[in-house]
């Protein structure tokens, strides 16, 4: 993969930040990014923006996989992250909910540094759907939601009748109210998927991070996670970050579509101007002859 | 439907915990009547309330019968528990107590002991021996959280105490090849583990460690409930699973670390003890698994001792060769279940 020229340069600033003291902040001050503008504390950043990614380079072990990353993702908004397998979607919703540490620059929740935040104060605020799958013993799909209320209980983690009722209310909303009854274990992957996405939802979160929410679902549930996503953004106002790989569904759901490809962040914008035949045949390296069959399958079912 | 689950769950606890409340009293009355000198429940009485009775068989019941049942109760529990904790830390349900390599480690150190310092056919247990086997479970639980630092995959912690393991029965067969016959017999006897010869000393100070790593352990409850869904979740509620990783490390050990230390390594225990737990009750919140596993290990040894010493009286059974008869079987029927009736 290739890098760009000033990588090395950056990431030699950040050793030398790191080890002179633990306050990167510092070091961070010092870079220039390529458009001039230097990177910004904590205090200058507008309130409005419920994220921000200032200058992130996301990877793993101190190797950025994208780099200088420049976002605002704004109160309510529902934000998409589309692009072919392995360019980094994943890494950047596992950094933004601090499951990873930024290689460089940070990123914002609500104007605070997300590396600020206490990890039982974060879940509060943000909550996750990861990809990887679990395989908890005598669990119940409830039993596994109400895993999601862990922040707002007690050092024993009984769930009081508020506790109960938000869970029931969730149920209730995702229509799963038998699912939550049976193993979780014997659920299928379709299933578990929304029992998961039931336990994000627990956690009665600000901003929502969903690592590939549609993956295993059948049309119909694909459908309402949609009609149930955007009512949850009109209802509670709530940001959701989320990668998919239905580009299709990304135009109905989205308010702004991101384009992770193998070079980085290639496109961001309206899903209007983003989903154009031209991006996606560029982002997802797709020749005009697939397009076309592409194109021929979908007309043939509609 | 809902009411109806939360309803049919209490009820299974409570039948459960009444079961085990009741085994108990009965093995543990079993396994001080039982014996070369019968014994009455009149005289345990008297035993316990400490009343100058000479009878030779109240001797008998207060200073080797009670010790021994006592301690059986004590590690049989502790053990059970540091099994759960490492099983619901990796996910797996055969990750055992010493899946670290503590045992391996207790083994080195004790065979050291043994052979350079001890001579160890004046007594079986005694204190140069309780400390280099505590010395070693810890030296081998230091190695495991100095690499659990840099180690990505909890998988890679299985790896090096596998590997701490291997070293250190290499290191002790190295040991062994200078030794006197008489050492290496008594080092086989060891790492067979036994519940004989235990003093109130060592209920007093096994009580205290253990007492104190399960309150800790039981106030921890939530963490670990949540570790049950994979570290990546149990960090994105709130756990910092970095320290937590090194806690339930330390936890597990110094309770496997304290049975190794008087007893030996007596194996199977914490490995077919958490599933029965699990099993019985139908769960895997450790809210009630760690009280549960902790009641059905200590019934589960002292019902293995109590075979263990009257089976072919007067000689007496390492206790890891009754728990491994009855232990194997129950971890091979897990294993068929699983396959049998897709998941629990």
């Amino acid at each position: 993969m290739e890098r760009p020229e000033n990588y090395t340069d950056k990431k030699a600033l950040k050793q030398k930040g790191s080890s002179a003291g633990d306050d990167s902040d510092a070091a961070m001050k010092n870079i220039i990014r390529p458009n001039g503008l230097s990177v910004r504390d904590d205090s200058d950043v507008a309130m409005k923006d419920i994220i921000r990614l200032n200058g992130l380079s996301v990877g793993y072990e101190g190797d950025a996989i994208i780099e200088n990353i420049d976002l605002e993702i704004g109160k309510g908004e529902i934000v998409t992250l589309i692009g072919p397998n392995g360019a980094g979607k994943s890494t950047i919703l596992k950094t933004i909910s601090k499951q990873l540490e930024p290689v460089l620059g940070a990123v914002y929740v609500s104007g605070r540094e997300l590396r600020k935040f206490g990890s039982s104060e974060l879940a509060k605020v943000l909550s996750l759907l990861l990809t990887e799958r679990i395989d908890p013993e005598y669990m119940t799909g409830r039993d596994i939601i109400e895993t999601g209320r862990y922040p707002y209980t007690g050092k024993m983690g009984i769930l009081n009748e508020k506790d109960h009722a938000v869970v029931d209310g969730i149920i209730k909303l995702l229509g799963i109210s038998e699912l939550a009854e049976r193993p979780f274990r014997k659920l299928s992957d379709g299933q578990k998927q929304r029992i998961l996405i039931g336990r994000a939802l627990a956690q009665e979160p600000k901003i929502l991070i969903l690592d590939e929410p549609m993956s295993y679902l059948d049309i119909r549930h694909k459908l309402e996670l949609i009609e149930i996503l955007k009512k949850l953004r009109s209802e509670k106002n709530i940001t959701i970050v989320m990668s998919l790989h239905e580009f299709e569904l990304a135009r109905v759901i989205a308010d702004k579509v991101i384009c992770v490809g193998e070079e980085g962040i290639s496109r961001a914008g309206k899903p209007e101007e983003v989903l154009q035949p031209d991006v996606l045949k560029e982002l997802y390296g797709i020749t005009d002859e697939q397009f076309k069959l592409l194109l021929q399958s979908m007309r043939l079912v509609l | 439907m809902i009411e109806n689950n939360t309803k049919k769950r209490i009820h299974r606890y409570l039948c459960v915990g009444i079961f085990l409340v009741l085994a108990f009293s009965a093995v543990f009355v079993l396994n001080l009547t039982t014996g070369s000198v019968p014994g009455s429940v009149k005289e345990i009485l008297e035993a316990l309330t400490g009343k100058a009775g000479d009878s030779n068989v109240v001797k008998i019941i207060r200073i080797i019968r009670l010790p021994r049942v006592i301690m059986a109760a004590l590690l049989g529990g502790a053990l059970a528990v540091s099994g759960f904790l490492l099983q619901t830390f990796f996910g797996n349900p055969i990750a055992g107590p010493f899946v670290l390599g503590i045992s391996s480690g207790a083994k080195f150190t004790v065979a050291l002991n043994m052979i350079f310092w001890v001579n160890m056919s004046k007594s079986g247990s005694s204190l140069a021996m309780i400390l280099s086997a505590f010395a070693g479970a810890l030296l081998s639980t230091a190695f495991i959280i100095l690499v659990s630092g840099s180690v990505r995959h909890k998988a890679g912690l299985l790896v090096a105490g596998i590997m701490i393991g291997y070293i250190c029965s290499a290191a002790t067969d190295f040991l062994l090849t200078f030794a006197e016959d008489k050492d290496i017999i008594n080092l086989r006897g060891w790492s067979m583990g036994s519940f004989s010869g235990m003093s109130w000393d060592g209920v007093f100070v096994s009580t205290v460690v253990i007492g104190i790593t399960l309150i800790i352990t039981f106030l921890l409850s939530k963490p670990i409930g949540a570790l049950r869904l994979g570290e990546n979740y149990a960090k994105s509620m709130g756990v910092n699973v970095k320290v937590f990783r090194i806690v339930i490390i330390l936890l597990s050990s110094v309770l496997s670390a304290c049975v190794t230390a008087f007893a030996g390594p007596v194996s199977f225990v914490g490995i077919a003890v958490p599933f029965l737990s699990k099993q019985m009750l139908k769960s895997s919140d450790p809210v009630v698994l760690i009280p549960v596993s902790f009641m059905s290990g200590a019934v589960f040894c002292m019902l293995c001792d109590l075979i263990a010493r009257c089976t072919f009286a007067p000689t007496e059974l390492n206790i890891s060769t009754v728990t491994s008869i009855f232990g194997a079987p129950i971890v091979i029927f897990m294993l068929m279940d699983r396959r049998l009736d897709g998941k629990a």
